[in-house]
C-alpha cells in the first residue's frame, strides 16, 4: 500500500514538474536541440520487484499523460514502451552484488553511482533516439536525431541525477 | 508444434511491447490527421484547466510587455479612427457607410499553452465553442500572425503554431503581385520561417515585409507576416527561396485576437464548386 501511494504520489508530482517547470525553462537557440524530460526518472527508479508487463503499462500511462499534456499526439507514450522494453534486459547486464528482486527503488543509492550513470545514459539513450525517430519519421534525419539524442541525454541524465542526491535520503545500513 | 509454443512463449514479452506499440501508432496517425481526437488534446477537461490555473499565475510576469502592446496597439487604432481625419472640402469628402460591410470579426484571447522546442508546435488559448470558435478560424495578435485554430473544446481550442511543420499558407510581399507558400522547415530555428515558390525575377531583398495573401480566407488579406533576412536561388529550378523573420516573437505570445472570417463559408462553398467541376 505504502508503495502504491508513493509512486503515485510520484507519479504525479513528475508530470506536474515535467510540464510547468521543466519546459517552460527556455535554453534560447539551443531549444531545438535539447529537450529535457525529467519525467522519464519515474520509470528509471520504478521498483523492480514489479512484473515487466506491469511497468510497461505504467510506461504507456505516463507517456500518455505526458502526450495529453504537450500535445505531442503518444510519442512520448512510444518512446516511454520502448524505454519499457529495453529496461530489463539492460538491468539483467548490470546486476550487481545485491539482488535487484528486493530494490524498492533504484536510486543511486542502490547502486553504486558510474554504474547507475551509465544505466540512466544507457536508457534515456534509448527512449530519446526513439522519441526523436518517431518525430522526424525518416531516417534521412538521422545525423540531426543523433545530435539531438546525445545532447538531451547527457542533460536529462544530469539533472535526474543531481536531482536523486537531493530529493532521496541515503538509507541507513 | 512444442517448438512453436516455446518460441512464442519466448517472444511474449516482445509482443506485449509491439501490441501496445501499434496500439500508440493508431493514436498519433488518427491525431495527425486532423480529425478531433478530442482524448490527446490539452483543450480536454483536466490539463486545460491546469493550463488556465498556471496562466492565472503566471500573466503578472507578462504584464508590462504586453501593457506596452497594447498601448501601441490602442495609439495606431485612435490614429485610423475617423474623427482623425480632418475635412478637407465640404462638398469633396462624404463617407458612405452602406459601401462597407464587416467581414472579419475579431475576438480577443489568451495563450494559456505554448511550446517551440518541437517540430510540430501547439498552443492552447482559452476560448471555445462557447464563444463561437471553430476550426480554421485565424489567430493574430498586435504584431502578426500566430497561427490557425486546430481543434476546439468548450472552453479551450488549441493552434496550430506558425512554428509547425505542416503549417502553410499563401502570402506575397507588401509591394509585389508574386505569391508563395510559407512554411516552417525542420531546418528553421524559432521565430525564422520560409518562404518557397516565388520565382526569381521577382526582386525581393532583405528588409522587406511579407504579409498575408488572403486567399485562403483564414487571415484578412494584408496582416503582417515577417520581414526579409535572405533570399536563396533555389538549385534546379526558376524558383528563390526566401528566409523570413517573423513579426510575432513566438517565445512570447500572451494575448492574441481570433479571426473570424464572416464569408469563410460563402468562399469554402464556391471554392468546392470549382473544385467539382
Amino acid at each position: 500500500m505504502n508503495l502504491i501511494g508513493a509512486n503515485i504520489f510520484r507519479f504525479v508530482g513528475l508530470i506536474l514538474l515535467q510540464v510547468f517547470v521543466v519546459n517552460q525553462i527556455d535554453l534560447g537557440f539551443l531549444n531545438s536541440y535539447i529537450s529535457l524530460a525529467v519525467y522519464v526518472s519515474f520509470l528509471l527508479t520504478f521498483s523492480t520487484k514489479i512484473s515487466k508487463y506491469v511497468t510497461m503499462l505504467v510506461a504507456l500511462l505516463l507517456g500518455l499523460s505526458i502526450d495529453m499534456f504537450l500535445n505531442t499526439e503518444g510519442i512520448h507514450a512510444s518512446a516511454c514502451l520502448f524505454l519499457a522494453l529495453v529496461r530489463p534486459y539492460l538491468l539483467r547486464r548490470i546486476q550487481t552484488a545485491n539482488p535487484l528482486e528486493n530494490v524498492q527503488e533504484l536510486t543511486v543509492y542502490t547502486e553504486d553511482i558510474q554504474k547507475y550513470a551509465l544505466y540512466s545514459v544507457l536508457l534515456l539513450g534509448a527512449f530519446f533516439f526513439w522519441l526523436f525517430l518517431i518525430e522526424e519519421f525518416s531516417f534521412l534525419a538521422l545525423p540531426l536525431i543523433l545530435v539531438k539524442t546525445v545532447l538531451s541525454t547527457i542533460f536529462t541524465a544530469l539533472l535526474i541525477i543531481i536531482g536523486q542526491y537531493l530529493l532521496y535520503r541515503k538509507p541507513k545500513n | 508444434m512444442k517448438n512453436l509454443f516455446l518460441f512464442f512463449n519466448k517472444i511474449r514479452f516482445l509482443s506485449f511491447f509491439i501490441v501496445l506499440q501499434l496500439f500508440v501508432f493508431f493514436l498519433i496517425q488518427r491525431n495527425s490527421s486532423y480529425q478531433q481526437a478530442q482524448i490527446l488534446n490539452s483543450s480536454a477537461g483536466v490539463s486545460g484547466w491546469l493550463f488556465q490555473k498556471k496562466n492565472s499565475i503566471l500573466q503578472y510576469f507578462n504584464l508590462k510587455k504586453e501593457n506596452e502592446l497594447l498601448a501601441n496597439q490602442n495609439a495606431q487604432l485612435k490614429q485610423e479612427a475617423f474623427f482623425n481625419y480632418s475635412i478637407v472640402s465640404g462638398n469633396l469628402i462624404e463617407i458612405n457607410n452602406d459601401l462597407y460591410t464587416k467581414q472579419y470579426l475579431f475576438q480577443p484571447a489568451v495563450v494559456i499553452q505554448n511550446s517551440t522546442n518541437r517540430n510540430k508546435n501547439i498552443l492552447t488559448v482559452d476560448i471555445g465553442t462557447t464563444k463561437q470558435t471553430k476550426p480554421e478560424m485565424g489567430v493574430v495578435n498586435s504584431r502578426g500572425i500566430v497561427g490557425f485554430v486546430r481543434d476546439v473544446s468548450d472552453h479551450f481550442s488549441t493552434v496550430m503554431s506558425l512554428m509547425n511543420t505542416d503549417f502553410k499558407i499563401p502570402v506575397k510581399p507588401l509591394n509585389d503581385s508574386c505569391i508563395g507558400t510559407l512554411q516552417w522547415l525542420p531546418a528553421d530555428k524559432v521565430n525564422e520561417m520560409t518562404v518557397k515558390g516565388i520565382p526569381s525575377y521577382f526582386k525581393i531583398s532583405k528588409g522587406d515585409t511579407i504579409i498575408t495573401q488572403g486567399g485562403s480566407g483564414i487571415f484578412p488579406q494584408g496582416e503582417m507576416v515577417g520581414v526579409v533576412t535572405q533570399t536563396i536561388p533555389e538549385a534546379g529550378s526558376n524558383n528563390q527561396v526566401v528566409k523570413i523573420k517573423t513579426a510575432v516573437d513566438f517565445y512570447a505570445v500572451h494575448h492574441v485576437f481570433v479571426v473570424n472570417n464572416i464569408y469563410k463559408a460563402e468562399l469554402d462553398s464556391v471554392l468546392q464548386a470549382v473544385g467539382q467541376e
